[in-house]
């Protein structure tokens, strides 16, 4: 242990913050954030013209200006994109946006949309919380502010959008699922790599035979999932036998756990782990290392990925089509943010404003999607990330198509229930328990029980 | 540390004070005494009324609320039928028992060990107390992939010939492994307080001991021990106050499982709070953990402060 | 000190490699944040698996995490959670002694029912009620203030206690003849206990500044406005992405910054906290 460098270096460091301190104070004014502008890569050479000239705007824009205030998720630099865009395309609103961490989200929303505060005016809606959400009447009814946005956004999302025949929230992001592989592992293995084509996905099966090869010939691991014991990475497995989502009912309150389909999809699942080609005990931020080291074969995962992954230069990898069950349908799951606006918003009109800059229309919705590769939701823009995404790599020819297929006929939306953020908790521990050895379908069993326990509450 | 000649004559008032403590005063002094004391413990109530009591009322309150809209017992009577819950109620006093003596013991040992004159004494003080500045969610990180089945803990297993475990997917391990992740956060905190008691034993009591013949464990055993009394109490309780509050490992590190054999109270409470928005059933939690906590530290004080009353 | 029993060779050759050996146990963990801080960001998670050496000698350094860390909110948020602490460790420190000193040194009919009330009461989890609780800030229009940060924070019965537990160490003697000498119970309070109690002012202090320090739940409920902002919660605001992106570089280079502070300032205390009240009544 060196002590003396250590310490100097604390000692520097701490001085740098009393310093910054000392001088941040009177720095209000956050005009200074210009130079995180080409610190993201955000490879998005369309929308950074429009942020440029913002700065110099800026000012100028005097008379009755109105800020919104808009709470989301991610770190406030990514969304740097949009706010400028939005602001260089109009001179009346500006906006203040505040980062929320995700496990916090639904708590800052009760306190503040449900206690009246007005101070948020657009916030970030995750999808299928959606129910939940309007049932509480944290979201202002957007029927009469939206012409028709079939069309505009992909089915499955104006789906959760609706509830009752109105529109409650937009969809802002919607999600996919790709089959990523090491090429250097599969070529190790002599697995000729996966189709991207939609028609020649290969089944669950199929790809543990591959990863099982795959492992023997030397990788570290056969398979890994993404968002690992989650239930939107899992929920493709169980739907494509015919499992169903897990809940059912007319309102979504029934659950159905022990049906062929789910058990065999579990046990399947289950067997991966048990067969120790994928690792147990890893949490679902710890997956994406383990690809991005050249450890695993084979990653379902979203294509947000890509940027990352094409960044390391020494990982090659490719995608395919998400795989199905040799006697079931090819699903993939979907859906992500929505934006929804505080009913009690005095500023109704700019928030509906800012809401349609961003869900319907091009520019707002790739501003939007420069900083985070999740796929946005508007559908004429979407192609055009789609496609910035597969010009990363070479070997990514044909993703484009690819996602757009599958966001347009194999996604199946989470369950539609009030009761949603209860279901997705249970089934998180349960197959996190499963993961970890525990008998499929006595667990089921119980996950079962803890639902309908639960939903007693609603 | 220095020790210098002016220092007797107090440690001999300090002996003496202890029997002085129970003393009865007069009237008059003691009503005197009695508005000075309300002058000067008026803003400690207010403060704990406002962000405390208060808050607590209004959570006993909202317990009895239900989801339908009524009024009643149907909280209570929800979680006392939930096998979950009770489960949580078992699965928080096991740890409970387990983890304090565990980490009183540890903290005694360290304070013991790092109040020797060893060489760059300070270091290894500050070493220990480190973890506690370290925000928690980025502790249990650390320590969630420590203890991955592929993770390093595992690697020097196996390295020295020993068989890996899988720490916090096994039901018998997973105890172990939080209780050393939250000793890694604690132990130094606890140790501090208690080197501070250990300082202010007297000297020539231990020389005093020494010159009787009193070897070391007696010394520790007749001197250490009972004038540490105080400090160990302090320790105690608050010791056992974090570990019945903690969640925020189990929601990192375990998430409960598996199994439930981690499901911690405020794990269940702060999913009920922030995650289900079902504030009215984590109001009651919240009712049963404060009486069951109570409870604890009640007893802990009857067993450690016996001479303390009035 | 117990130490006097123990042998010079026992000290040399069985407790120094102990501690040693104790300090990496602590140190291990430590060094491994602190080194992810300044190492770029893929080979944080890199050396795990199979075990290599650079998991805990990293092979590349590099500031680039704490420039990236910089650019965002960071440091003003830093600079909040040290007011915030630092005020409440002085107000705190005032509000607890000054109760300290009525639990102690005064005689009163339920002394011990109030200081049971006062620690037990303090003992409600923090956590637990800052719902109804930031209701209430809300209604008094106290959101998104300083004060709301701080308020919660300055009464403390762990603090009280510490305090408590060390002025009963202090002789009646001491205070009657101060007494005698006509000094009021505040004068008594400021020039015969204070400056007698460093250690356990150190030790309360400790309490208050750890409370603020871990902070996060509560100014993430009160407060809305990016200016108020304290570090652990825009810490966790770079976790928040973790569905579709993680910088772990960004979280350890901040952790690195929110622990170092108050490790210094331990260091800066400890010669004063490591005092005897003996010794402390030199000065």
């Amino acid at each position: 242990m060196s002590r003396p460098k250590p310490l100097k270096i604390l000692a520097l460091l701490l001085s740098l913050v009393l310093v910054l301190a000392a001088c941040g104070g009177d720095a209000e004014d956050e005009t200074g954030d210009a130079p995180a502008a080409d610190e993201e890569p955000t490879d998005n050479d369309a929308v950074d013209d429009s942020g440029a000239d913002a700065q110099e705007t800026e000012e100028a824009a005097s008379g009755e200006t109105v800020e919104i205030s808009f709470v989301g998720t991610q770190p406030p630099e990514l969304l740097e994109p949009v706010v400028e865009a939005f602001e260089s395309s109009q001179d009346r609103i500006t906006v203040n946006y505040e980062s929320v961490p995700f496990e916090e989200l639904s708590a800052v929303i009760a306190q503040r949309v449900g206690g009246a505060t007005s101070d948020i005016d657009v916030y970030y809606a995750d999808a299928p919380r959606n129910p939940s959400i309007v049932d509480q009447g944290y979201a202002l009814e957007l029927t009469e502010y939206f012409d028709d946005l079939q069309g505009v956004v992909p089915e499955a999302g104006l789906e959760t959008a609706t509830i009752d025949g109105k529109l409650w929230t937009v969809p802002m992001r919607t999600s996919t699922q790709i089959l990523y592989y090491n090429i250097d592992l599969l070529e190790q293995a002599g697995i000729e790599p996966p189709s991207m084509d939609p028609e020649e996905r290969i089944t669950w099966e199929e790809l543990a035979d591959l990863a099982r090869q795959a492992q023997e010939a030397g990788a570290e691991w056969g398979y890994i999932d993404d968002q690992v014991s989650r239930y939107y990475q899992f929920q493709p497995l169980p739907e494509s036998l015919g499992g169903g989502s897990g809940l059912t009912g007319e309102e979504g309150l029934q659950p159905d756990l022990m049906n062929d389909g789910w058990l065999q999809a579990t046990e399947f699942w289950a067997g991966l782990y048990e067969e120790g080609l994928a690792p147990r005990g890893v949490a679902p931020d710890e997956t994406k290392p383990i690809f991005v080291n050249g450890n695993a074969a084979f990653m379902p995962g979203g294509p947000w990925w890509i940027p990352v992954f094409a960044e390391e230069e020494d990982l090659n990898f490719g995608v395919a089509a998400f795989p199905y069950f040799a006697d079931g349908e090819p699903v993939t799951p979907t859906d992500s943010e929505h934006l929804a606006v505080d009913p009690n918003s005095e500023h109704i009109e700019e928030a509906v404003e800012f809401v349609k800059f961003v869900t319907t229309t091009k520019d707002g919705a790739l501003a939007m999607a420069s900083g985070l590769a999740v796929p946005t939701a508007n559908l004429e823009a979407l192609p055009v990330q789609l496609a910035e995404l597969e010009s990363m790599r070479p070997e990514l020819e044909g993703f484009a198509d690819l996602a757009m297929y599958e966001i347009e006929n194999t996604a199946v939306p989470r369950p539609f229930s009030v009761g949603y953020v209860q279901f997705e908790e249970v089934m998180n521990t349960s197959l996190e328990d499963i993961r970890s050895g525990t008998d499929p379908q006595e667990r089921l069993q119980q996950a079962e029980e803890e639902i309908e326990s639960a939903f007693q509450r609603l | 540390m220095t020790i210098g000649h002016v220092e007797n004559p107090l440690v001999r008032h300090r002996r003496r004070a202890t029997a002085s403590d129970g003393r009865r005063r007069t009237f008059r002094h003691r009503h005197r005494d009695l508005l000075v004391a309300i002058a000067l413990l008026s803003p400690l109530i207010i403060a704990l009324i406002l962000f405390r009591l208060l808050p607590v009322a209004q959570a006993a309150i909202a317990s009895f609320q239900l989801p339908d809209g009524g009024t009643g017992l149907g909280n209570y009577r929800f979680m006392l039928d939930s096998p979950q819950f009770r489960n949580t109620v078992s699965v928080t006093l096991w740890f409970n028992l387990l983890i304090n003596p565990i980490q009183i013991v540890l903290s005694l040992a360290l304070a013991l060990l790092l109040t020797q004159r060893l060489p760059a004494n300070r270091i290894w003080q500050t070493l220990a107390f480190a973890p506690t500045a370290i925000p928690i969610a980025v502790s249990a990180i650390v320590w969630r992939v420590a203890f991955r089945p592929d993770g390093p803990i595992n690697a020097v297993l196996a390295s020295l010939g020993l068989p890996t475990q899988d720490w916090l997917i096994t039901e018998s391990l997973v105890f172990p492994s939080l209780i050393t992740m939250a000793s890694w956060v604690g132990v130094g905190y606890w140790m501090i307080f208690l080197i501070a008691g250990l300082r202010d034993i007297p000297t020539d009591l231990y020389e005093a001991a020494a010159l009787d013949g009193a070897g070391w464990w007696r010394s520790f055993f007749h001197i250490t021990l009972p004038l540490l009394r105080r400090q160990l109490t302090f320790v105690l309780v608050a010791d056992t106050v974090v570990n019945f509050l903690m969640f925020a490992p189990v929601q990192i590190m375990t998430g409960g499982g598996p199994n439930g054999a981690t499901d911690l109270i405020m794990w269940e409470t702060y999913q009920q709070a922030y995650r289900f928005d079902d504030y009215s059933l984590a109001a009651a939690q919240i009712v049963v953990v404060m009486t069951i906590m109570l409870i604890v530290v009640a007893v802990q004080f009857a067993l450690l402060q016996p001479k303390e009353r009035l | 000190m117990l130490d006097r029993h123990v042998p010079e060779w026992i000290r040399l050759w069985v407790l120094t490699p102990m501690a040693v050996i104790v300090s990496g146990f602590f140190l291990l963990p430590l060094w491994w944040i602190v080194i992810s801080a300044f190492r770029p960001e893929r080979d944080i998670f890199r050396y795990l698996s199979p075990l290599d050496p650079r998991v805990l000698i990293p092979d590349r350094v590099t500031l680039e995490n704490f420039a990236t860390l910089f650019e965002g909110q960071f440091l003003r948020a830093t600079v909040n959670s040290l007011v915030v602490a630092g005020v409440t460790v002085v107000a705190g420190l005032v509000i607890c002694s000054l109760a300290a000193y009525a639990l102690s040194a005064l005689q009163f009919r339920g002394r011990e029912v109030v200081f049971a009330i006062v620690v037990v009461g303090f003992l409600v989890p923090f956590d637990a009620v800052a719902i109804p609780l930031g209701e209430t800030f809300q209604d008094w229009g106290l959101r998104n203030t300083y004060a709301a940060l701080i308020l919660p924070g300055v009464g403390n019965g762990l603090a009280v206690f510490a305090i408590r537990q060390f002025f009963l160490g202090i002789p009646d003697e001491l205070r009657e003849a101060a007494r005698v000498d006509g000094a009021g119970p505040l004068r008594v309070l400021f020039h015969i206990y204070l400056p007698l109690s460093r250690p356990a002012l150190i030790g309360a202090g400790l309490v208050l500044f750890v409370f603020q320090w871990q902070a996060y739940l509560w100014p993430l409920i009160v407060v809305s406005d990016v200016e108020l902002q304290v570090g652990p919660v825009v810490l966790a605001q770079l976790q928040g992405q973790a569905e579709y992106g993680f910088d772990p570089g960004q979280i350890f280079a901040g952790t690195f910054v929110l622990a170092v502070i108050p490790v210094l300032a331990l260091l800066r205390f400890q010669r004063y906290f490591t005092q005897s009240l003996a010794s402390s009544g030199i000065d």
